[in-house]
């Protein structure tokens, strides 16, 4: 079975992002990088599903304009056989709408030929969450989103995926071929062992070089501002209904949101 | 550019995963682990942990691909280890001593015995395989290459009985990391040193052997009760007439013992420079979280104020410098075939040195608090007291063999810098100072 993983490059979850004026990335310079934590989800389960199959191929797709080389060495170190990277080869001045971020993927997932493809619900960067579905639509394909944990069922040959919502599962069969793209795993991630890193190197990243195409459906970032940070402190003095009412009026202050 | 201190891709991943281990894995059992009194209850708590390293590659990482193993080198290995050691030291213990006791085999054993026993070491069933490692004795270990025969220097002996082809050890040993496996029954494989020829000194009459566990008069006399690295474990031993095949003698060993004791050391102590570099890095990050949120009872957090900015300053910059006096020895350990004395005793004795001094900054900038164990500073000023004693102490034997080799005629002051294989010749450099006035070339 083919497993395609679409696996992005996003800050380091705990790095302190800043905003710099006219620039529509929330990207400093020299800011760390790792693997969408979503799409580290998608892998695992992606390598649980080859297991359980017991033969597969798990490729990684991954754009790159900065260099994503240790995103995708991270990958296959936690178990994928190989990569295709796209570089974009100018760095854009906005962010990639999604519908071209998908455009670049499907073309040489398409090559691929995946019985399946799995996703990160969403990456954490832009929070967009529509990679996955555009690459469903565009190649009729059934999806199941927001999934924990999936299994592969040998009889029907389709896939089991379950899904929270609230404080139930839903359960779905999925025929193949399909998207999955998940919110979390059956279990955390996987860390790659020592003999794993080590054997990194004979792994294939192919390397292509990607344009992109203009998109115009009316969708784009128009302003990236950081929320305001202030510190203020203030005594209320006063008769107690006198405080509660000046408290409220306070809270109500400082919670509206200026756009 | 010849110096780069870039990491690897392999690197980075590596410490990575020795960093989400550590602080995923390792980290949420230590502090009660290390409370609980009992040493040898301290040491099982790990058990688990152990199997995950051993998933992970981390107990026999530096085993040479030829053999199967992952053959990671010396500054890859120190890159991990240094990741283990800012949440525990003692657990890293337990996984080093593995190399240390393993690379006397990859040194001197022979062909048959490295297939043999790095194929069990990487393939238990069990995923806890654990190795020993059994030099020090309770009569003092540190004039091992002492001219005089038995019973000078090392005291157990190991006596070969040619109608059986077996050696028979007998005698006492002590501080032995991980000489109790997992059963107290012994590790996997015990690396033994021990006096082969009575009639001869240190330097001949020593050799090295491989002891299977669950030998009879192979007994754990006690799990010795430990100030700080309280993870690991340490035991007495006697060894009653334990009988081992001769084909257990580590091939080249034979003769050699003093060498097996010095170099394994001297690998080691690139590794405890590592170690050092965990533990100040653990009281640095405690130190500095705290001067930036306590204030003292002042209107400020401490950190504004001169002396507490300078003094976390001269923290970081010790920690910094015996990080890349440590990675250099470990890359001469690794170009020049394990050679580097020079390198590693300096890792090994000022790096552990310093971990005292910056761990004691760092609870002299705490305050009172840093006495209590609500916070983690005294642990680590438990764990950091170890280093300067430890694994060939600073006194009796890291100095010593660094006299060795600067009193020799040939030594080159400059070879560290300028990446000079030094050797360490065995016969004119050890045995210095182990008579008061004695000349070592006499």
């Amino acid at each position: 079975m083919r497993f395609a993983v679409c696996f992005k490059q996003v800050p380091d979850t705990s790095a302190q992002l800043k905003v710099e004026p006219e620039s529509l990335f929330p990207y400093p310079r020299g800011y760390l990088r790792v693997a969408n934590p979503y799409d580290e989800f998608a892998l695992e389960e992606a390598l649980k599903l080859k297991e359980a199959v017991g033969e597969g191929e798990i490729c990684l797709f991954s754009l790159d304009w900065e260099s994503v080389e240790e995103t995708v060495f991270h990958g296959l170190a936690m178990g994928a056989d190989r990569a295709e990277v796209l570089a974009v080869k100018h760095k854009p001045d906005k962010p990639l709408h999604p519908i071209q971020g998908a455009g670049l993927l499907l073309d040489r997932i398409r090559r691929f030929e995946p019985d399946v493809i799995l996703c990160g619900a969403r990456a954490v960067d832009d929070d967009a969450a529509q990679v996955g579905s555009i690459l469903a639509d565009r190649l009729g394909w059934p999806q199941v989103g927001g999934i924990e944990g999936v299994r592969f069922d040998p009889v029907d040959k389709q896939i089991v995926a379950k899904c929270r919502r609230e404080n139930v599962f839903d359960v779905y069969h999925c025929p193949i071929p399909c998207v999955l793209t998940f919110l979390r795993g059956a279990e955390l991630p996987r860390y790659p062992s020592v003999t794993d890193v080590m054997s990194v190197q004979s792994k294939l990243v192919a390397e292509e070089a990607a344009e992109i195409e203009a998109v115009d459906d009316g969708w784009q970032r128009i302003r990236l501002y950081a929320h305001a940070k202030e510190r203020r402190k203030e005594i209320i003095e006063g008769e107690m209904d006198e405080r509660v009412e000046t408290l409220l009026d306070r809270i109500g202050k400082y919670t509206s949101v200026e756009i | 550019m010849a110096i780069d201190f870039t990491l690897t891709k392999e690197q980075k991943e590596l410490q990575k995963m020795a960093r989400d281990f550590a602080q995923n894995v390792l980290k949420p059992g230590i502090a009660e682990a290390d409370r609980n009194p009992d040493p040898w209850e301290g040491f099982l708590a790990n058990h688990e942990v152990y199997k995950k390293a051993y998933d992970l590659g981390l107990c026999f990482s530096f085993i040479p691909k030829e053999y199967g193993g992952p053959g990671a080198s010396t500054v890859d290995i120190l890159i991990a280890s240094e990741e283990i050691c800012v949440v525990d030291p003692g657990f890293a213990c337990t996984l080093l001593v593995n190399g240390l006791g393993l690379f006397p085999v990859i040194w001197w054993g022979s062909e048959e015995q490295k297939k043999k026993w790095f194929s069990k070491a990487l393939n238990d069933p069990d995923k806890d395989f654990i190795v020993s490692w059994v030099v020090s004795e309770p009569e003092g270990t540190a004039n091992f290459d002492h001219p005089d025969k038995h019973p000078v220097g090392l005291q157990c002996t190991a006596d070969y009985d040619a109608k059986t082809n077996e050696y028979v050890l007998n005698g006492k040993k002590m501080w032995n990391s991980n000489a109790t496996g997992w059963e107290k029954k012994g590790a996997d494989m015990n690396i033994v040193v021990a006096r082969t020829d009575r009639t001869k000194g240190g330097k001949e009459g020593l050799s090295a052997f491989i002891v299977p566990p669950g030998l009879p008069g192979y007994h754990v006399d006690e799990v010795l009760q430990k100030m700080g690295h309280r993870t690991s474990v340490a035991p007495r031993l006697t060894f009653d007439n334990v009988r081992i095949p001769a084909e257990n003698l580590i091939e080249g060993s034979e003769g050699n013992g003093d060498l097996a004791i010095s170099k394994a050391f001297m690998w080691s102590g690139a590794v405890a420079g590592a170690a050092a570099v965990g533990v100040m890095r653990a009281a640095f990050e405690e130190v500095l979280d705290w001067s930036k949120n306590f204030t003292a009872g002042s209107a400020t957090p401490i950190i504004h104020y001169q002396n507490a900015g300078y003094m976390l300053g001269n923290m970081k910059m010790r920690l910094e410098a015996i990080r890349y006096l440590s990675w250099k020895a470990a890359h001469l350990l690794d170009i020049h075939d394990y050679e580097a004395i020079e390198a590693c005793v300096y890792a090994k004795v000022f790096g552990g040195e310093t971990a005292v001094e910056v761990v004691s900054d760092a609870m002299r900038l705490m305050g009172i608090n840093a006495y209590l164990n609500d916070y983690p500073l005294e642990r680590h000023m438990r764990d950091a007291l170890c280093f300067p004693i430890y694994d060939a102490g600073n006194m009796g034997m890291q100095r010593r063999k660094l006299h060795g080799l600067m009193a020799h005629p040939s030594y080159n002051s400059q070879a560290m810098a300028e990446n000079v294989p030094l050797e360490f010749a065995k016969h004119e450099m050890h045995g210095i100072d182990v008579v008061p006035g004695h000349d070592v070339k006499k």
